[in-house]
């Protein structure tokens, strides 16, 4: 009978396990399980580029080569302090990517493109009147400052000596469309390159007899180039100075850097004018660093760096109280013929167009 | 209503569940911290060796960076090169003796770093090997390291930067001071360029067998030694591109740590002025823990199964007799008696099925018992009811009623004809098995008299009962049987000093009816043959005694005493109870 009594009493019930200390123990060493269990030691995992948060850097977009965007770059992060983030593309594609931009923000600064091509966008830019203003060849701003131009970039004939001598090198754009040259032309596709662009531009008006353009002579060059485009600026200098092409039409700081190496080239100003792209820099109306921004054009404009420009890239500076790179034309010898001049901008698509057509149909017709 | 709303839950199925949880949450508590505690502890090892050899490395180069600054005092200090870059007795000290002091300034490094000794201008150049274009317009514009050196006056500043000699020959960090001359005029710099080979074999020490790839930055994101992406070396971390070919060349720590990365270790040289960042990408260790995870996994799902079968076969084993019980009792209600459960473990379900079964037994016993109790209450009855009205008696009384009538004994045939319609009234009357003892001895009377009559006053009776136990009931008939058989058998030889005396007195709670006669008595054997069922004359005697017994229980009935030719004495005991009182 007791055992069966005592059967019946053995449900304990459950508060008083809360009076029993073993309950408590237990449930602590349970608890540190779960700790132990579930902490992961995460440590060191803080990287450089997250100690900034994003929006402060200053956004540059540039076309420029990388091998003269980064020594600036840098010399302006140590002296400012900025810290800077770019993109580096071609113009056509940068081009592109504004007119595609609407309401986003791209970048808070565009450095580098013609003032012909940046006018075409220049409702996207606000106008800013650099520090270094006065020391800045007027001829080349744009007058409300909504671009300011930083070099001057002559476009010239390169040749390469061992193919051509001096003599027989072209001396005038009318030279180069010269059956002669046929295949032995290098040259860009103006609607990638903005010095093709202008050269191909500049050809169309050559003997411009009415208000058309002078596809007669874009047919010459067609000839010439024998189904050859180039796709990057850099495979022209690259092509006359291995000896791929005889001549090329490129930038005078091209030409000078590889002459100045030693390489085996020659430059020719071409007689009826020398189209000068006036590279420059334009700050984004919806930018979201202006005042960097700001600090930036102000350090391109500068003379320290116009004047490295000068001496370490042979570029022309645009400031009037900085020297031609040694051994080079100043400007006033220059024949400078005024890419503004050239309506061809306003009418870029239509004119690329044209050229497109000329080229498809050439590679028809089993070129 | 609580019950409706109680979803059953079979108890097999709470054990099973039971037992299952039991065996997993252990194994699943192990085995997480297993591989919680082995990938921790994994993860801190390589941590810990990681940094520490990046910090070695550090270390290693601070000193040759200290041993390089201790190069540019012993230049810079040397009189000789002072003369030698001073624009007006430059021409003074042959550059031959120039070099002699450099080169011996370098004897003790095997790898030698690149040494430029200049004027303010750099027209006047002294160098190991070819100065870089850089540095003539870094001078001309106190560009770079220039501008840092002259800002840093007296100081020699370590300055961040990739110059590449030759094809395999390169610099990713440069070293720079004032030459001062003895009155205190800055008349040159001089330039130490720090080979990337000689940081580069101290980095690959941090390697030891672990797939590293270190990165050295300096506070800009300039990125001077990339020991995985050379093409990154010179380059900032921060740039894009929109060309696809150079975007999957471009390839930033960054990204390559989102995308994958086990282990990162920061370190920051407050000499060098850089961060270095090596990645210990996962391959390994994903495998490792793939692998360790997998064979957890394998093992958790062969335990599991195991555990489950186990606990599916012990669920059942314990909650099987339960439903044994259950079914069993089912059928018990249902109105089977004759089941017997299984006791067969040796533990509370056994108790309880041995319990249930004895149970069972006393209950089928009771219930036996009860049924039987009934059964001869009937026979009882229907005896005592055949007793009643017996015929030898009635055919008797008529012959006396005949012979008195014949003599012309008018007061005696009124008095057997009255008493015999009493007594025969009271026969009829059989509605209750109990009556007042009032009533009994007055059907005694009756008979009497008519005995008395019969028997021509061969006896005489002594009745004396207590008046208190008047009004109490007692079950019929039961006097009557013995004084028959006191006048009948006890008084048979006797002539005429026959006694019969009736007793009837309460005792501690119960009734005593006492019927002495001084009759033959009976042998003890004799007795017993009374006292037995079978015999049929004696049926009255049994009949009462049972009846008592069966009414009143075992304690209780008709015990007769007698002495041989001495007398009789019949003693009959019943509870005292009134009317309305049961047992």
């Amino acid at each position: 009978m007791n055992q069966r009594t005592k059967a019946i009493k053995t449900k304990i019930e459950w508060k008083s396990h809360l009076k029993n200390p073993r309950y408590w123990t237990l449930l602590l060493i349970v608890i540190a399980l779960g700790l132990i269990l579930f902490k992961l030691p995460n440590e060191g995992v803080l990287l450089l580029m997250q100690k900034e948060p994003e929006s402060h850097n200053l956004k540059i977009h540039s076309p420029l080569n990388e091998r003269i965007i980064i020594p600036i770059i840098k010399e302006f992060q140590e002296t400012t302090g900025i810290q800077v983030e770019y993109l580096s593309a071609g113009t056509m594609d940068l081009l592109e990517s504004l007119d595609n931009k609407e309401d986003k923000y791209l970048m808070d600064v565009m450095w580098g493109g013609s003032k012909e091509y940046l006018n075409i966008y220049k409702d996207l830019f606000e106008p800013y009147t650099s520090i270094y203003n006065h020391e800045i060849h007027q001829d080349y701003n744009d007058k409300e400052n909504y671009f300011l131009g930083y070099n001057l970039l002559p476009i010239v004939l390169i040749y390469n000596t061992k193919l051509v001598s001096p003599e027989e090198a072209p001396k005038s754009w009318k030279d180069i469309l010269d059956p002669k040259w046929k295949g032995k032309v290098a040259f860009v596709d103006p609607s990638t390159s903005g010095s093709a662009f202008i050269a191909l531009s500049f050809i169309l008006n050559l003997g411009q007899t009415d208000s058309e353009y002078n596809w007669n002579n874009a047919e010459k060059l067609l000839n010439n180039l024998n189904g050859k485009i180039l796709a990057k600026s850099s495979e022209v200098y690259e092509g006359v100075a291995n000896g791929d092409f005889a001549i090329g039409i490129t930038m005078e700081e091209a030409a000078i850097s590889y002459l100045h190496r030693g390489e085996d080239v020659g430059i020719v100003y071409f007689e009826e004018g020398t189209p000068v792209i006036t590279d420059s820099i334009a700050l984004m109306k919806d930018a979201k660093n202006k005042k960097e921004a700001k600090a930036f054009i102000d350090f391109v404009l500068s003379k320290k760096v116009q004047t490295y420009m000068v001496d370490q890239f042979y570029l022309r500076s645009i400031r009037e109280d900085v020297d031609v790179p040694m051994g080079l034309m100043p400007m006033d010898e220059l024949n400078i013929f005024d890419a503004a001049n050239l309506d061809t901008y306003e009418r870029k698509a239509s004119v690329l167009r044209n050229w497109r057509d000329m080229v498809v149909m050439r590679v028809q017709d089993g070129e | 209503m609580n019950r409706m709303k109680q979803i059953r839950i079979p108890l097999f199925y709470k054990l099973f569940a039971t037992f299952i949880l039991c065996s997993t949450i252990p194994l699943l508590i192990i085995s997480s911290l297993m591989y919680g505690l082995s990938v921790n502890f994994l993860n801190k090892t390589i941590y810990d060796q990681t940094y520490t050899n990046v910090e070695g490395a550090h270390l290693r180069i601070n000193d040759k960076i200290v041993e390089y600054e201790g190069i540019i005092q012993g230049i810079m200090n040397n009189d000789n090169i002072i003369q030698a870059i001073s624009i007006e007795n430059g021409h003074e000290i042959h550059e031959n003796a120039v070099y002699e002091i450099i080169y011996e300034a370098l004897i003790e490094q095997s790898i030698k770093p690149v040494v430029h000794i200049t004027n303010l201008s750099g027209s006047v150049v002294y160098s190991t090997t070819p100065i870089p274009k850089t540095y003539i317009v870094g001078l001309k514009n106190k560009w770079g390291i220039i501008r840092e050196i002259d800002r840093k006056v007296n100081h020699t500043v370590i300055y961040p930067q990739k110059i590449i000699y030759s094809p395999g020959k390169s610099s990713i960090i440069s070293l720079g001071r004032q030459i001062i001359n003895s009155e205190g005029n800055h008349v040159g710099y001089i330039l130490i360029d720090v080979p990337r080979e000689m940081i580069l074999e101290e980095m690959k020490a941090i390697h030891s067998g672990l797939s590293l790839h270190v990165v050295l930055l300096d506070n800009n994101a300039y990125t001077l030694l990339d020991t995985q992406n050379a093409s990154m070396e010179g380059k900032f971390q921060r740039s894009s591109y929109l060309d696809y070919e150079k975007n999957l060349e471009y390839k930033s720590i960054k990204d390559e740590i989102s995308k994958d990365s086990f282990l990162v270790v920061n370190y920051e040289d407050a000499k060098l002025g850089t961060m270095t960042i090596a990645n210990v990408s996962s391959n390994i260790f994903h495998s490792f823990s793939r692998i360790l995870g997998l064979i957890l996994l394998i093992g958790a799902i062969v335990s599991l199964s195991i555990s489950c079968i186990i606990s599916y076969v012990l669920a059942r084993f314990i909650s099987h007799p339960i439903r044994d019980l259950i079914s069993i009792m089912g059928e018990v209600e249902e109105g089977t008696f004759s089941v017997k459960a299984s006791a067969r473990s040796n533990d509370e379900i056994g108790d309880l099925a041995k319990y249930f079964n004895q149970m069972l037994d006393r209950l089928n016993s009771y219930m036996n018992k009860v049924i039987e109790k009934q059964q001869q209450l009937r026979t009882t009855e229907i005896k005592m009811l055949q007793a009643q009205v017996n015929p030898h008696f009635i055919y008797n009384t008529l012959d006396v009623i005949k012979w008195s009538a014949k003599m012309g004994q008018k007061s005696e045939v009124v008095s057997v004809v009255t008493n015999l319609a009493k007594i025969l009234r009271n026969s009829i009357d059989c509605d209750e098995e109990f009556v007042s003892v009032k009533r009994s001895i007055s059907f005694i009377d009756s008979y009497l008299a008519i005995q008395k009559i019969k028997y021509n006053n061969a006896f005489k009776v002594i009745r004396n009962i207590d008046h208190t136990i008047l009004e109490c009931k007692v079950p019929r008939l039961i006097i009557q049987p013995f004084v028959e058989n006191a006048i009948v058998h006890g008084l048979s030889s006797n002539s005429g000093n026959g006694e019969i005396k009736i007793n009837g007195f309460v005792e501690a709670g119960i009734i005593e009816f006492q019927i002495i006669d001084n009759g033959i008595g009976m042998t003890l054997e004799e007795i017993k043959k009374v006292s037995d069922n079978k015999s049929d004359q004696h049926i009255g005697i049994h009949n009462v005694d049972q009846r008592i017994k069966l009414y009143y229980g075992e304690d209780y009935g008709v015990h007769i005493e007698s002495q041989k030719f001495k007398g009789t004495k019949v003693a009959i005991r019943l509870p005292y109870l009134y009317e309305g009182e049961t047992l």
